[in-house]
């Protein structure tokens, strides 16, 4: 009965919104220990709950419960600091660096406390991308992140990564991340664009709890980036300046020299019919053909950025300038950005700000991963070394005796460039609305990706694909792409706290827009001089130009809302729910709701684990949530559309796609539990998540009778499982004045398991070219018959049957079994930072091992049937008479590509960056005017451990079609200076 | 007062930007159409004939596997060093129901009949009294198509070429996806007699509507079916039927409308210069899709003879006076100075381009009157009594394509076997060489080979005789009987 009377007098309490506890005032000014500039945002808190924010110029005056002794300052980016309250103002100084519960972590809608998160938020910090010398961003997250696999698939200059979080968990819908910048989407891959240095920092969520707030998007995890504000106080100048090369790897699979490939040719039938004066002659010529198409690789960097402000108004502002020549001739990068960042304060509860950001780049390319024989990147393997670039007789191309393209020659007539503007902006307003309640705000933020692509293609007639073209004398590609995604996002928050409970609840309202249009024409007969888009020829008859145009455009609209309850600082539980609408589903199925559930417990906050010294800060967390994914498919994929087909001039409707009313999102329920630790003094940070996510509902090809004249109906149906560990450590293993090193580990452990496909897929499974999908076995599994090696006796390759027994004869319906997957199930990195007075070094490897692959490009040059062309030497171990002991089958044997033959092992070890830096001390920088001056040293990719043949073993689906642009090896050297 | 302003002003504020989500979500395409606005006139009825005509340029029907495969799978072409070996399962008879070309062969062949369907079960909705000749025109020209499209599928997919036969025929497909459900869309196998039925019950249907149209269809060009195009395809499909009068009076239909060309003329039907002889020429051109006609025989812009024509076969040509020697191959023939071929080396031009172009792409000729001739020829020599009509048939083919040609005077077997011999060589790359075979001696023996090719004789016995149902079929739909041996 008692109790009831209290439980009710804590209701009353709650409800009153009376806050009961007597305040005093404490004030004070909090400033960077180094250059004494005041910090604003500084949260204060007082027995265990936040108090107030400081000031721009970093002062504060919060109220505190009388009781307090002490007040706790905490800030993303510098250490923690406990402060006695004397009763007068404190002036206080706040070190860069630290790790803690305290630090602030953004989800894109929320800035939340560490201490405060259920989930599993991954948080990459500026300095960490600053410098790296790749043109996109993706790229730069490589092994930053327990659960981020991101694998660089090639090394053109502003190529995309290929980023998956926590496992595959589509086969038709997309497993890119959802990207957000300062809370506007923007688009997966074209990140060529943006300035990674804008970047203050990026959050990778991953649970429900977290990713559960995007709702239909957010199944594949979310990449949250937060560009840089400025601070009110002196105006800081930072300029940095990097140049470096770059080189072309060494290629692990050899090909033959002329010596060699003449000597092949005549012990296998001398395909061309050589006479003896001619092979002699030809021996003599040695083309090294990835010479003659590869260079020293340049990077120039620079970028200069202010930041600054008063109390009332702050900005951030940078320029730079990116320019990377590839280590194959005529390809890189050039990218000019700009970017201002201002927020005023109009009052003490009313602000708005600004954030725009414009970049330009120009991308020359060449076609990658494909095994096509106008790709220069094939044709240096495939060319023969006895062939020549240019004919000495004639002064031209040479012609192969093969039929196979010159190299030089595809490469010096085809152009393939991308011209791209992207401009990001985004404006905001954020109102305390404490006249109307207190603890009430409003805020709305509106923002737009914008991205212009202008694609040129060019073939001259003096190329083999320009000969291949219409009317034979070459062809300009000219496409545009326009592409804006509207986000609007408006909330009303509300914040209470009364005694030890703290309540916060958000309603939101979203909408996002994304309108896609393209125009492209090609034009044919580039018969004079000139050999771009003016030399085409109009109005023949024989070279007919071809006009291309889309337009299409998706939305989703959606309502939610998130809340969140703290006891004492202590007990954390926060849930959300949203409501989606989207345009591409069927009138069946267009909305659906997403929800989350979450609860954390800090540990060490307990009375009985007073006593364990040694663990400062110990947190429990799990959530679980339901999340969706809807890209992937066409923007009006629920349709039954007709499109314009053409016969002798007429244009008429025609039937493209089935409908599906009942078509909707992919569905993927978390789970994640989370324990993480800081120990020792802060010397020790662990961190353990363990999740199991299933992806519900995927989208999947439903076979159809062919009789429809369609073969699959895109269906919901379909599940896949990821599940898998989490590890972190961060270490200082050495502490003192002079000398520090710090270690920090991740690892991840990813179980990826097909569990349900459609009913009209055979037990088999799907067969996508040399890999299946087949329920109870990993997506992307390799499906090959197992090579066994050659029988002495006949040169014959010998199989091995399901059953055991080998065989000569080659049966791929039958004798296909599963041989690992192409995806890795461990990977991660490890970074080791060392200080020695001014001096800095960073030693960052990035690893992943368990999968794989499989190396068409070796298939590719080890085809006896492809014999007129060049072919790697070990095919010179070729079975030729009995008794000979080889791996290699006799040469007339069709070579059979679905085999174990080809399958290597994709596991490697990269050095994937090492800093050595130096910087200036205080002292002598003083005597220059300026605050800092930091030298730096820059290596990336110096070196990779693997026993992949081929240039490079990371590959973004574990298959290497051929045409490999392998990742650069880069050395700069740069220079820092903040005045 | 102001902070009452402010109140209301935020309160409209939330307010307005918590609005509409249905509105927001409401999207149609712009670059596409629907079925609101696909087909709703009777001229959308009539453009979409582009749909249905345009679909037999895919490799599955006439950009290859109808056109060039017959040939390739056959003793009518050799493969060479420069072929990169794509084709080898169906050229060596080594496939199974997972086959690419196979499958994209059933494929192909229904996509182009769902869309005639489209047409077929629903122009009746727009159509009146004033528009009636219009509708027949654009009926009967799919009926023949679907009627058309189906007969190659039985030439392929068919067990048995007899007319009355109970053996697995495939099934013909009168509903389009507009009339049912897709996924619950399960047919079985018809037997031969039902498609032959099915066949000529859309022919003559076809031709009935042909007979009472409103404008001519091919004023100049033959590049769609009319009455004469539709008497072409059932001429054929009578001979494979057997049913020698109906083959007869149809290819008679057929020559008396379109004479045989002179020798002059007739190496301008191969560059579309001429549509002399043309009952249904399918329109390829570089402007709808630069397909290559022949491309995986010779390739003009890559300079690729992957295949070269059979020299035996060859050898029985009269090469100085036979005008057909020289329409269908060159001697050591390149478009580049690399790679240099020998003149043994037949390299196939019969479908090098439009004009002087080399680069493959040109019109299918589908149905011609050489082939109409050779047809009534072997239809007669069948006939008692009319053998020599038959003879004289023969005669005359060869006498517009030999220079200096006298008649021979032949009867019986020797008759059958010498018209035989001369569709070999009158429809040599015409996609007729494998069906033609089948129909008679049921045997292909290509004597001696040498690499890349890896068999010399596909026996009677052989079940790749008849395609197999692909397997994406079967594993949609499981009453989809496989045929035989697979």
């Amino acid at each position: 009965m008692r109790r009831k009377i209290y439980m009710l007098a804590f209701m009353c309490t709650m409800f009153s919104l009376q806050l009961l506890a007597q305040n005093k005032a404490v004030s004070g000014k909090v400033s960077d220990a180094k250059d004494g500039n005041g910090i604003s945002g500084v949260t204060i808190s007082a027995s265990g709950r936040a108090v107030g924010v400081s000031n721009q110029d970093g002062s504060f005056n919060v109220q505190v419960p009388t009781n307090a002794k002490s007040i706790r300052l905490s800030f993303v980016g510098y250490q923690d600091i406990n402060v006695t309250i004397t009763g007068s103002p404190l002036n206080l100084k706040m070190e860069v660096g630290g790790v803690d519960l305290s630090e602030v972590v953004v989800t894109g809608y929320q800035a939340l406390q560490k201490r405060q998160v259920t989930g599993s938020i991954a948080t990459v910090k500026a300095e960490t991308i600053k410098n790296t010398p790749i043109g996109s961003f993706d790229q730069i997250l490589q092994g930053q992140a327990a659960g981020a696999l991101i694998r660089a698939n090639s090394g053109q200059p502003g190529a995309a990564a290929n980023v998956t979080i926590r496992g595959v968990g589509s086969v038709n819908g997309t497993t890119q991340p959802l990207y957000i910048i300062d809370g506007v989407q923007i688009s997966a891959q074209n990140f060529s664009s943006l300035n990674p240095n804008d970047f203050e920092s990026v959050s990778i969520l991953k649970d429900a709890s977290t990713t559960s707030q995007y709702g239909s998007r957010g199944a594949n995890g979310v990449i949250v980036i937060t560009t840089k504000k400025g601070k009110s106080g002196k105006t800081v100048f930072e300029y940095n300046g990097q140049y470096g090369e770059s080189k072309f790897p060494i290629n692990k699979l050899e090909i033959m020299n002329s010596v060699e490939k003449i000597d092949y040719e005549l012990a296998n039938g001398n395909p061309f019919g050589w006479s003896t004066a001619q092979a002699d002659s030809l021996k003599n010529v040695n083309t090294n053909w990835q010479d003659e198409l590869t260079r020293t690789g340049l990077t120039r960097n620079q970028q200069l950025s202010a930041s600054g402000g008063n109390e009332k108004t702050i900005f951030y502002t940078s320029l730079s300038v990116f320019d990377q020549t590839g280590t194959v001739k005529r390809t890189g990068l050039e990218r000019y950005s700009a970017r201002l960042n201002v927020e005023h304060n109009v009052s003490k509860n009313l602000k708005f700000g600004l954030n725009t950001y414009g970049g330009w780049s120009d991308f020359q390319n060449t076609t990658e991963a494909n095994s096509g024989i106008a790709s220069p990147l094939n044709a240096i393997r495939w060319g023969n070394p006895y062939e020549r670039p240019i004919d000495p007789n004639t002064n031209r191309y040479q012609l192969f005796a093969s039929g196979q393209p010159n190299p030089t020659q595809e490469m010096n007539e085809t152009t393939r460039q991308i011209k791209e503007m992207k401009l990001i902006g985004n404006g905001y307003l954020e109102a305390k609305l404490p006249f109307i309640l207190e603890g009430l705000s409003f805020r709305t933020n509106w923002g737009v990706d914008y991205e212009n692509w202008d694609q040129s293609l060019l073939f001259t007639r003096f190329s083999v694909a320009g000969q291949n073209a219409l009317g034979g004398n070459g062809r300009f590609d000219k496409d545009t792409r326009i592409l804006s995604r509207f986000t609007g996002t408006t909330s009303l928050n509300y914040t209470k706290t009364i005694g030890d409970h703290e309540f916060s609840v958000g309603a939101y309202n979203e909408w996002v827009n994304r309108r896609l249009q393209t125009f492209g024409f090609s034009g044919y007969g580039l018969t004079g001089n000139l050999q771009n888009g003016a030399g085409v020829t109009n109005g023949s008859a024989t070279f007919i130009p071809a006009v291309r145009e889309n337009r299409t455009e998706n939305a989703i609209s959606s309502l939610f809302g998130i809340g969140s309850y703290a006891f004492k600082n202590r007990y954390f539980v926060n849930g959300s729910y949203r409501y989606d609408g989207s345009s591409r589903f069927g009138a069946n199925n267009r909305y659906a709701d997403f929800f989350s559930v979450g609860a954390g417990w800090v540990i060490s906050d307990e009375n009985f684990f007073k006593s364990v010294n040694f663990i400062e800060n110990l947190k429990l967390t799990a959530s679980y949530g339901k999340v969706g994914n809807q890209e992937g498919i066409g923007d009006f994929a629920s349709r039954e559309l007709f499109v314009n087909r053409t016969y002798s001039g007429v244009a008429g409707p025609g039937l493209s796609q089935l409908p599906n009313q009942n078509l909707t999102w992919e569905e993927r329920a978390k789970f994640n539990v989370g324990l993480n630790a800081v120990a020792l003094k802060g010397r020790v940070t662990v961190g353990v998540d363990y999740y199991d996510d299933i992806t519900n509902l995927l989208f999947l090809n439903s076979q159809l009778s062919r009789t429809t004249g369609f073969t699959s109906l895109n269906t919901n149906i379909g599940k896949v499982q990821n599940k898998g560990w989490e590890f972190t450590l961060i270490t200082d293993n050495f502490k003192s004045k002079n000398f520090n090193w710090t270690t920090s580990v991740n690892f991840t452990i990813n179980r990826n398991k097909l569990l349900q496909l459609t009913p009209t897929t055979p037990a088999t499974g799907i067969i996508v070219g040399t890999t299946v999908q087949r329920v109870g076995y990993p997506l992307n599994s390799n499906f090959l018959v197992k090579h066994e090696g050659v029988n002495p006796t006949n040169g014959n390759a010998i199989y091995k049957k399901p059953d055991g027994t080998t065989t000569e004869i080659y049966n791929d319906a039958a004798d296909r079994q599963i041989f690992g997957t192409r995806d890795a199930p461990y990977f991660g990195g490890v970074t080791n930072k060392f200080n020695y007075k001014g001096i800095d070094l960073s030693v960052f490897f990035t690893y992943s091992f368990g999968n794989e692959v499989y190396n068409n490009d070796r298939a590719n040059v080890e085809d006896p049937s492809y014999l007129w062309d060049n072919l790697t030497k070990s095919v010179m171990t070729e079975w030729r008479k009995p008794g000979d002991i080889t791996n290699i089958p006799r040469a007339p044997q069709l070579m059979r590509r679905n085999t174990t033959r080809f399958m290597e092992d994709g596991s490697f070890l990269r050095l994937r960056n090492v800093q050595l830096g130096y910087e200036l001390p205080g002292s002598i920088s003083k005597k220059l005017k300026v605050s800092t001056v930091r030298f730096f040293i820059l290596g990336e990719n110096l070196w990779t451990g693997s026993k992949f043949l081929g240039a490079d073993p990371e590959l973004a689906t574990g298959l290497l079609s051929g045409a490999q642009y392998p990742a650069l090896r880069t050395l700069t050297g740069g220079l820092t200076i903040r005045f | 007062m102001k902070k009452l302003i402010l109140k209301y002003f935020f309160a409209g504020l939330v307010l307005s930007s918590m609005s509409g989500c249905e509105k927001n979500i409401t999207i149609n395409p712009t670059h596409s159409l629907t079925l609101e606005n696909a087909l709703l006139t009777m001229t959308n009825y009539q453009t979409s004939l582009s749909t249905v005509y345009s679909n037999m340029r895919s490799d599955g029907y006439y950009g290859r596997n109808l056109s060039v495969i017959p040939d390739m799978n056959t003793d009518n072409l050799v493969q060479t060093g420069e072929s990169l070996v794509n084709f080898l399962e169906i050229t060596d008879w080594l496939y199974t129901s997972q086959n690419g070309t196979v499958s994209e062969t059933w494929l192909a062949c229904y996509s182009i009949i769902n869309n005639a369907n489209i047409i077929i079960n629903n122009i009746d909705k727009v159509t009146n009294a004033t528009n009636q000749r219009q509708a027949n025109r654009i009926k009967g020209q799919v009926l023949a198509i679907r009627a058309m499209v189906h007969f190659d599928l039985l030439r392929y997919f068919g067990e048995s070429y007899d007319r009355n036969s109970a053996a697995l025929g495939v099934f013909y497909k009168k509903t389009s996806v507009l009339e049912e459900a897709p996924s619950s869309t399960k047919p079985a196998r018809q037997s031969v007699k039902q498609n032959y039925d099915d066949i000529f019950a859309d022919i003559s249907a076809a031709k009935i509507l042909l007979g009472n149209v409103d404008v001519t269809i091919n004023p100049t060009t033959k590049l769609r079916i009319d009455l004469v195009g539709a008497s072409a395809i059932n001429a054929r499909v009578a001979l494979y039927a057997k049913d020698w009068p109906a083959a007869i009076s149809n290819a008679t239909t057929v020559i008396n409308a379109l004479p045989l060309a002179t020798r002059a003329v007739y190496p301008a039907i191969w560059n579309d210069q001429s549509n002399a002889e043309s009952a249904f020429t399918v329109f390829f051109a570089p402007g709808e899709g630069v397909i290559r006609l022949a491309g995986d025989v010779f390739s003009g812009p890559g300079n690729r003879s992957q295949q070269e024509a059979n020299p035996t076969l060859f050898a029985t040509f009269d090469e100085v006076n036979d005008i057909r020697f020289s329409t269908s191959v060159r001697r050591g023939y390149g478009t580049l100075a690399n790679p240099v071929r020998p003149t043994s080396r037949l390299v196939v031009t019969k479908h090098l381009g439009k004009g002087t172009a080399t680069d493959g792409v040109v019109n299918w000729k589908a149905f011609r009157t050489g082939e109409m001739y050779l047809i009534r020829a072997e239809a007669l020599a069948n006939t008692s009594g009319q053998e020599s009509n038959g003879l004289a048939d023969l005669n005359n083919l060869r006498a517009a394509r030999i220079n200096g040609y006298t008649p021979v005077v032949l009867s019986g077997a020797t008759l059958l076997s010498a018209i035989a011999d001369e569709r070999r060589k009158e429809l040599f790359m015409e996609g007729h060489r494998w069906f033609d075979l089948r129909r008679t001696t049921n045997t292909i023996n290509r004597g001696t080979i040498s690499a890349p090719t890896t068999q010399a004789v596909l026996a009677s016995s052989r079940r790749e005789w008849v395609w197999p149902i692909p397997q994406g079929e079967r594993d949609a739909n499981s009453n989809m009987q496989q045929s035989a041996g697979y």
